[in-house]
């Protein structure tokens, strides 16, 4: 009320050029300035207004500058960090040929992804290096999906939309490429999947691709595996997305087919960190193995809650589970941990092309790549050798993929089959032993 | 089996207590949805998991405790404490949620994505009847119990828990009264930043910390405290609810329907008692 005394005196004489406003009241002083043509008006509430109520951004009052000056102090240094701390070098040039690519860069999966983005970059510096395509250097625009379907369907949008590729290499899980899909389908753009493996992406679309073989595969050898050794009982454990559905399910199929019994089938969220409540289940359903389909994390956790909770029965894991940080994790609860793998590399049996591969990489960032490295450099290869041979746009690149249908990768020979899945990939068993990963003997 | 459950239960329900009596002390006192005590977790967990790699595993626990309340005070003087005696609800959700960003991406860009644990391989059980224990989870417990009693203590004979439960009940009547507000919730968000402290340093110990997990286990504070009613430590009771349908529920439904039902579960319960499940603590604490 006084305020507005305030403003009525001022309204009856000539009005001020300039009144400050601090409080509540701020926000009426174009009400009663409204007749004024030249009063300015600075309030606290950060928005200005002179008397014909039009915003002027002008340095705000404020009635305590201290928490204010923190708090804009904190979304600067916040922005600051999430755009990574500046500019990123070398903008796009003109004359470059632009791909896209969508990783989990960050998230549980992260380790995979950083692994993917040193194989694709190897790939691209390799071609880079020997002149690029056509005269034009290739630039990769990298997104990170964070495994998260809802993030990877923005990546490959703005991908498409914005700076219009015409290929985007990944994901390295299934969730995410099958949300992607759609999207490829549409715009009419290549999506070369790293290591997805849900057999449902074998239907996802004409412009669908990936360099690592379907579940079908990994699930049957498993069931294979775990009949061979005797075992009659099983339970399953599985993160609750398309791939651990698609692989639980092909398990399950090869599981009983070839004389067994599935005791147990639990799901869990991918958020997941306690799982001793499933694996109380398991216990008391008593099978003699479990097969443990989810990612390195969460089987680093599955395998040291199951000794916590008593539970020692032989676990048989999905190839995704082989990352380092499994055994920093796990340590000596991962030893007997068998899981198959279906790719024709292996860090410690390299054949003489992967040789210099492993040697150079480890130059680069000072660790061996592993699958998603080698599969991301297998998928960036696959276009890079498709722009080599003309294609340039989205269509020209998946017509040539469907012509040619045999690549070559840092794993070998990339043979694609009608739905766009890779085939002929060899199988091997293998398990975690003092606290290293090698192969099981046959 | 039965036993199994039991401590499962227990120890979830230690994990659900101490986040969501931090999570209560902002949102009872200070009239706000407190974000950042997911930052506080995180600031806790990966000050343990450091420290762990300097100094012996007993010290690591009291330095990233230590650490995390440090960082909670000069948080709360410099920027919470001043904002929250004036900003709308809203406006602070947005402020602690930008908080909890920021050292989400602080703790991605200094320690990495991967996830930390303080020591390779199983944590050390013992047998309880004909269930197993850790004897992380066992601090995890008695860390809970205690700091539910504590709290409890200094509530109702601290001037400070007098001062929070005054402005908890009708702040324009505390402030007319000359209830210090700023200096309450000063010391309200430091205790906040302590228990979810504690609680991340236990967490890390526990199983394992990545910058994401923080608003994972905020989701299921904010859960214990709403449905624990109006008063503070009503979130020891909605912890307790929520740790039983979370931990049993495991042995009926697949993992991924136990955030369903829990939800569906809060949403009947506010829709029959608006207050949340525990009113009658109000009058006590």
């Amino acid at each position: 009320m006084g305020i507005s005394l305030f403003w009525d005196r001022h309204r009856a004489q000539s009005p001020p050029p300039v009144v400050f406003a601090i409080g509540q009241e701020a926000a009426f002083m174009p009400l009663h300035f409204s007749n004024s043509r030249h009063t300015e008006c600075i309030c606290s509430t950060g928005v200005n207004y002179d008397a014909n109520q039009k915003f002027i951004m002008k340095t705000p009052v404020h009635e305590s500058f201290v928490p204010k000056l923190a708090c804009t102090l904190l979304i600067a240094l916040q922005i600051f960090v999430i755009t990574g701390c500046g500019p990123e070098p070398g903008k796009p040039e003109q004359s470059s040929i632009k791909l896209g690519a969508v990783l989990p860069l960050t998230g549980d999966s992260a380790a995979w992804g950083e692994q993917g983005r040193w194989g694709i970059q190897y790939a691209v510096a390799e071609a880079n290096e020997k002149g690029g395509i056509g005269g034009k250097k290739i630039e990769v625009v990298y997104e990170d999906s964070q495994a998260i379907p809802r993030l990877a369907m923005t990546a490959a949008t703005k991908l498409t939309d914005i700076d219009k590729v015409p290929a985007i290499i990944g994901d390295i899980v299934s969730a995410t490429t099958l949300a992607m899909a759609p999207i490829a389908e549409q715009k009419k753009t290549v999506l070369i999947g790293i290591s997805c493996s849900a057999p449902a992406i074998s239907q996802a679309g004409d412009f669908v691709f990936r360099v690592w073989p379907s579940d079908n595969l990994e699930g049957e050898v498993a069931a294979k595996w775990a009949r061979s050794k005797g075992f009659q009982k099983a339970a399953l454990l599985h993160i609750a997305t398309d791939y651990g559905q698609g692989l639980a399910a092909v398990f399950k199929k090869g599981f009983e087919a070839n004389g067994g019994k599935v005791v147990s089938i639990q799901a869990y969220s991918q958020d997941q960190t306690d799982f001793r409540s499933n694996l109380a289940r398991i216990k008391s359903d008593s099978p003699d193995v479990v097969y443990l389909i989810s990612y390195y994390k969460d089987a680093a956790l599955v395998l040291r809650q199951a000794q916590e909770v008593g539970l020692k029965t032989q676990f048989l894991a999905a190839t995704a589970v082989e990352n380092d940080d499994l055994l920093k994790i796990a340590g000596n609860a991962a030893d007997g941990l068998a899981y198959p793998t279906i790719v024709d590399f292996d860090a410690d049996h390299p054949t003489d092309a992967q040789r210099e591969f492993i040697s150079k990489f480890v130059q680069l960032h000072g660790k061996k790549p592993d699958w998603a490295a080698t599969h991301a450099y297998d998928a960036a290869a696959v276009i890079l050798q498709a722009l080599q041979a003309g294609a340039r746009s989205g269509e020209d690149i998946r017509a040539l993929i469907d012509k040619k249908r045999e690549f070559q990768g840092i794993t070998g020979t990339i043979k694609f089959d009608a739905n766009g899945d890779v085939i002929d990939k060899p199988a091997v068993m293998k398990t975690v032993r003092n606290g290293k990963f090698v192969r099981l003997e046959p | 089996m039965l036993t199994q459950i039991l401590v499962m239960i227990v120890t979830q329900w230690a994990l659900y207590c101490l986040l969501g009596l931090a999570f209560s002390l902002s949102f009872r006192v200070g009239g706000f949805f407190d974000l950042s005590i997911g930052a506080a977790f995180l600031v806790g967990g990966y000050s343990t998991w450091w420290a762990a790699q300097n100094v012996p595993l007993a010290a690591a626990f009291p330095i990233g405790i230590a650490i995390a309340s440090l960082a909670s005070i000069l948080v709360g003087l410099w920027g919470v404490a001043p904002l929250a005696s004036r900003l709308p609800p809203l406006s602070m959700f947005v402020v602690t949620l930008g908080l909890l960003y920021l050292v989400q991406s602080l703790a991605a860009l200094k320690f990495g994505e991967s996830a930390k644990v303080l020591q390779s391989g199983p944590n050390p059980t013992f047998a309880l009847l004909s269930a197993r224990i850790s004897f992380v989870q066992l601090a995890l417990v008695a860390a809970a119990v205690l700091v539910t009693v504590c709290l409890a203590y200094i509530l109702a004979h601290s001037s400070w828990g007098r001062f929070a439960r005054a402005i908890a009940d009708d702040r324009s009547l505390a402030d007319l009264l000359g209830v210090p507000i700023q200096n309450t919730l000063l010391k309200t968000y430091a205790s906040g930043g302590l228990i979810a402290g504690i609680a991340g340093s236990l967490f890390v110990a526990d199983r394992a910390l990545d910058p994401a997990q923080a608003m994972t286990v905020l989701l299921g504070a904010m859960v214990a405290a709403i449905l624990g009613g109006e008063a503070i430590l009503g979130a020891a009771f909605g912890a307790l609810v929520l740790a039983c349908f979370d931990s049993g529920l495991g042995f009926v439904l697949p993992g991924f329907w136990k955030s369903t039902v829990v939800f569906c579960i809060l949403v009947a319960v506010l829709a029959y008692r608006g207050g949340g499940l525990f009113r009658f603590v109000r009058r006590k604490l």
